[in-house]
């Protein structure tokens, strides 16, 4: 069988490593036992669970993704199928600042994509990824909801809208 | 048509978003009427009567809705408010849960009340809504701590409570039963109908999911009655109605209208006409799975059924306009890569479907376009339509098929001379690498 | 009970099944992928529209419960060109590489694709990959080739639903949606091979079938499989005398559409050297090559003294074996016995409820049936067959523990041992005074009494090896040498 490749070689990244031990901190804890109480099955918490575990580490690793999964009786594939599907958990690690461009067609006519194209040029980033300090990660967004105050830029949770690449500037220099 | 201000009553007080400020102007009087002098079927049959019709962008009637639910269902039944708003060009259920999110939380308690649902109840809010799920949350501690959610509400002997589940970044997940997935904690992957919603939804109870805006009516209607709701608009299509406006237009933002002001009325008499005074080229009147309307068709009534008949749909009334300079392929490759972007990936037709449409615009738009792919693009589109598993590979075709036959010569532009339109702009720039999905 | 016209013939069928099922009845066959009967209807793979009178759309006709009086168009031009459709989505990303797929041959996406594929396609773009997982093991016994998979999600459902482990899910979304498992979780329970069956196209196919051969150059024969005693009926698929796969056969009783692992590749001991001579032990202790008129000499001269002998049968026999085996020896008065391993218990799902694995033989019921009350063979193993004139084990595999050094010296003190073996490297061949060779699981014709108490029949695949003969025509032999020549010479 020497043709055959490795277990998931596309995905070295997701390999959980047995040595990194997670754990929720004590103040999590009481949240998550918390969501329990809301919902009438443990696989229902799996969402508001995975934000909790977000805010913690910042990004969903595969360390989490077992310890998720075993908090709440699901396999890990299960587990990762959900944080696959959903675009707000992280599967990396992100900068400081998560700069979320809407480019969808009313922030596009009004300009989105120079923003976006700057931001990039600016940073020196790919489209996605971020930048070598740690500081930025820009990425390119659907629709936010905002398309009556358009362009919007999405900074972590905070929504900035009626933007500009003058704007954007000026709000770069705030964001260090 | 005059602007009014029903809907959006509350939200120019300063404070809004307290209970207090929602009290002083008569808030959770109508709950305690509903609830203290009411029966459920009297609620349902005053909604019906009020011909009140989903807000979210099948304009389903509420009423008939909520009677569909049985009423000896061996499992609970639940209350869902959806509050996923992802069809773009759509902000208007933003601004009731940032500014008045009491009047959802009211409408919430008496649907939760004329359904006879379980004591627990989610408002499914788009996870981007950071600041709408924090502002949810302070609202319903206030409502707890007054006594309006928790046991025996009024003393009516009703319980009731609502949790604000967030989602995490999916636009199917505003289709009822991707919604009803993903509060079950699943991928928002929609379920094949039937067993339709009403019957076994969320956890295998009775299942009803109602747009915010359409909650927030709920209460208007209890206070004033069924006919002075009828009396705004037409019937059939009746009621106070929010309008989106966005894209190329002097003044964008929210307008509240009796249901069946036209387009053109809302463009050029309040929202001040086009950006730059420039001519107008294309409207999308119902957030973006709705067909676009030329110039000459706007002296159309933004209802139900008047959109309905022009082919096209109200949808959630979010009004993209588009002007002379946007090239109408970028914009329909932009709105393709969104539903490619956003299909959940389990039904055939979508999940190849709506991927090839925006791989083919983008040939086109990148100047390797084909003769026939004007007719590939109809052909595929009539492949999907009708054909998927949920609404959203209808909405994916909606601007492709609309476009190729209103705007097939700027197709056949592309395809011939390798370029976009003169006098149109392409927004973005061909040489940026693209992200993965 | 619902009318229904599919297709102009009115069928009768119980209220509310679909409309695969119900124009199964009506002997119409409805194309689809994703639906399984033994698994969630999910609606995806869009195959299945069919025509509803009344109703606007299309419909799924997995999802669509049949109603009185529907009357429903499975084969008409509406029909036939949402499906080219739908088949042309599905190809446009779909590897043309049926040459070298294990799954060609019994590929419903190869055979569909006659049906409703175009000759030539509009696809101008370049097709979806995922690199790095077209070989890709993810598990013990199943090879993924995700470029194959037409999302179907059988599989995924299937670790849901049937095993309950869920390590295969759907990741991603969207035209980039993998169906995959979790690094560090592969497949691995004890069903993972199941998936290869109702992987409608080769995206998942079995380690140890692959590139063995192309599956329509395989004989077909129905059989049982032997692994325990649940029973599971199988396909053996073989050729010029080799077994190359085993795959169940459906039977919503037993083992529904599934197949244990265990039992899957158990073929894969038959890989071995195969006794195909009788052996006798000469006089100078040496067990040789022998001719079956000299083995069938040796055992009558055994018996022709013997008082006190013994004879242990063995839960691979069929009934009809046993039946054999039990005539003869109560001719010969010879004491006979029965056991078997305990084994799993390995989990089989029918349609309806779990059935439970625990003996390591097929026919531990039946065999005991016929021999009634049976002598100890435990007992024997144990404290050793002293005084014991001639032992007879029917199948030297008859237990694990029969490869014990010290089992097999305590049976050895029997003073004439006569073994039947089908593995020549069975340590118990040594030993014997006479060796028969002996026949294997798919060389046999018979039944078998599963836990159910269900009798199963199997079928002859091919012939036993060399000058191997079944089971029953040992005994028929045997008979006929003990009792009918002597008669003659008398």
């Amino acid at each position: 069988m020497a043709d055959l490749q490795p277990d998931n070689p596309y995905a070295p990244d997701r390999f959980p490593d047995p040595n990194k031990h997670v754990e929720f901190p004590e103040e999590a804890k009481k949240r998550f036992d918390w969501i329990l109480t809301r919902y009438p099955t443990k696989e229902a918490a799996l969402l508001p669970t995975l934000h909790l575990a977000q805010e913690v580490w910042g990004w969903i690793s595969p360390e989490v993704v077992h310890y998720v999964g075993n908090l709440l009786d699901l396999s890990p594939a299960t587990v990762f199928g959900v944080v696959s599907f959903y675009n707000m958990y992280n599967q990396k690690p992100v900068g400081k600042y998560h700069l979320q461009v809407c480019t969808n067609l009313s922030c596009m006519v009004t300009r989105a994509y120079d923003i976006y194209d700057h931001l990039c040029e600016k940073l020196s980033v790919h489209p996605g990824g971020t930048t070598k300090d740690g500081l930025y990660t820009v990425v390119e967004v659907e629709c936010l909801g905002s398309c009556g105050t358009a362009p919007v830029v999405q900074v972590n949770n905070d929504y900035h809208e009626s933007m500009d690449v003058v704007k954007m500037d000026a709000l770069l220099e705030i964001l260090k | 048509m005059e602007q009014i201000k029903v809907l959006l009553a509350n939200i120019d007080k300063p404070d809004s978003t307290s209970i207090d400020t929602y009290m002083a102007g008569g808030g959770y009087e109508d709950a305690r009427k509903a609830l203290t002098t009411m029966k459920p079927d009297e609620v349902t049959q005053l909604v019906k009567d009020s011909e009140l019709r989903g807000r979210g962008g099948a304009g389903f009637p509420t009423g008939n809705k909520w009677s569909f639910v049985p009423k000896n269902a061996p499992k609970p039944t639940w209350l869902l408010c959806n509050a996923d708003e992802s069809e773009p060009g759509t902000f208007k259920d933003r601004l009731i849960i940032e500014k008045d999110p009491h009047l959802l939380i009211e409408g919430m308690i008496i649907a939760a009340f004329a359904i006879g649902s379980n004591p627990m109840s989610y408002i499914y809010i788009r996870g981007e809504f950071y600041y709408g799920a924090t502002v949810l949350d302070k609202a319903l501690d206030e409502a707890r701590a007054k006594g309006f959610l928790g046991k025996n509400i009024f003393g009516s002997g009703f319980d009731f409570d609502i949790t604000v589940h967030r989602g995490a970044g999916a636009y199917i997940c505003g289709e009822e039963t991707g919604l009803i997935e993903s509060v079950e904690g699943h991928r928002g992957q929609p379920r094949v109908k039937p067993p339709f919603p009403a019957v076994i939804g969320v956890f295998g109870g009775p299942t009803v999911v109602q747009n915010v805006e359409t909650l927030a009516c709920v209460p208007l209607i209890v206070r004033n009655g069924a006919e002075w709701f009828k009396s705004f608009g037409t019937p059939k299509n009746t009621g106070p109605k929010l309008y989106c406006v966005s894209g190329n237009v002097k003044k964008p933002g929210v307008y509240e209208f009796p249901m069946g002001i036209t387009i053109k009325e809302l463009i050029y008499d309040h929202c001040g006409g086009i950006t730059g005074d420039r001519k107008l080229k294309a409207v999308i009147p119902g957030g973006a799975s709705a067909p676009m309307l030329t110039p000459d068709e706007i002296d159309i009534p933004l209802n139900f059924d008047a959109l309905m008949k022009a082919g096209s749909m109200l949808g959630s009334a979010g009004i993209i306009v588009l002007d002379e300079s946007v090239c109408i392929v970028d914009a329909v490759w932009r709105l393709a890569k969104f539903f490619a972007h956003e299909s959940c990936g389990q039904c055939t037709p979508c999940r190849e479907g709506t991927n090839w449409l925006e791989s083919v615009l983008d040939r086109i738009e990148r100047g390797e376009g084909r003769p026939q792919d004007a007719d590939l693009l109809l052909d595929m589109s009539e492949n999907i339509g009708g054909k998927s598993l949920c609404a959203l590979g209808d909405a994916a075709i909606g601007p492709v098929i609309s476009s190729v036959r209103k705007f097939r010569d700027e197709y056949l532009h592309h395809v011939e001379h390798k370029s976009c339109l003169p006098g149109t702009t392409r927004y973005r720039r061909l040489d940026m690498p693209v992200a993965a999905h | 009970m619902a009318k229904v016209t599919i297709d102009g013939n009115e069928v009768e069928v119980q209220d509310g099944i679909n409309v695969i099922e119900a124009a199964k009845a009506a002997d119409i066959h409805v194309p689809h992928f994703c639906y399984h009967p033994s698994l969630s209807v999910v609606g995806q793979c869009r195959m299945c529209l069919v025509e509803v009178e009344g109703m606007a759309k299309l419909q799924a006709g997995c999802a669509t419960p049949v109603k009185d009086g529907m009357k429903i168009h499975v084969w008409n031009d509406k029909v036939d060109k949402a499906r080219r459709g739908q088949m042309e989505f599905l190809l446009i990303n779909h590897p043309l590489d049926c040459p070298i797929c294990d799954k060609a041959g019994e590929c419903p996406l190869q055979d569909y694709s006659f049906n409703y594929g175009n000759v030539d396609s509009r696809y101008g773009e370049f097709k979806r990959t995922y690199p790095g997982m077209d070989r890709t093991a993810i598990g013990p016994h199943v090879i993924q080739n995700m470029n194959r998979c037409i999302h179907c999600t059988r599989c995924i459902r299937f670790t849901a639903e049937i095993t309950g482990t869920s390590e295969l899910a759907f990741f991603k979304r969207g035209a980039s949606t993998e169906v995959g498992v979790f690094p560090g979780t592969p497949l691995d329970n004890w069903m993972s091979a199941c998936v290869t069956d109702i992987c409608p196209t080769g995206a998942l196919t079995p380690r140890e079938f692959r590139f063995e051969s192309r599956v329509w150059n395989l004989d077909v024969t129905e059989s049982v499989c032997n692994g325990c005693d649940v029973g599971c009926n199988i396909f053996i698929g073989h050729r010029n005398g080799q077994v190359y796969r085993y795959r169940p056969r459906v039977n919503p009783d037993v083992n529904d559409h599934w197949l244990c692992d265990y039992g899957r590749f158990s073929y894969e001991q038959y890989e071995t050297d195969r006794v195909v001579v009788p052996k006798v032990r000469t006089e100078d202790d040496y067990l040789g090559i022998s001719t079956w008129d000299e083995a069938l000499e040796a055992i009558g001269r055994a018996y022709r003294d013997a008082k006190n002998t013994f004879a242990i049968l063995s839960a691979q026999m069929t009934n009809e074996e046993a039946s054999a085996a039990k005539a003869l020896f109560d001719r010969i008065g010879s004491r006979t016995g029965v056991m078997v391993d305990p084994i799993g218990p390995i989990k089989m799902k029918s349609r309806t409820e779990w059935l439970l694995g625990t003996q390591a033989g097929p026919n531990f019921r039946g065999v005991s049936k016929v021999i009634g009350d049976g002598a100890n063979v435990d007992n024997l193993l144990t404290n050793g067959a002293d005084g014991i004139d001639v032992l007879y084990i029917c199948d030297a595999l008859f237990s694990e523990r029969a490869k014990d050094p010290a089992v097999i010296a305590s049976l050895r003190k029997a003073k004439f041992l006569i073994v039947h073996s089908w593995d020549a490297n069975h340590p118990l061949c040594d030993v014997a005074d006479v060796l028969i060779p002996g026949a294997i699981h798919p060389e046999k014709e018979g039944t078998y009494t599963n836990l159910q108490g269900r009798e199963q029949q199997i079928h002859q695949a091919f012939t036993p090896k060399g000058q191997a003969i079944t089971d029953l025509d040992t005994f028929r032999r045997i008979s006929e040498r003990l009792f009918e020549l002597a008669e003659v010479s008398a």
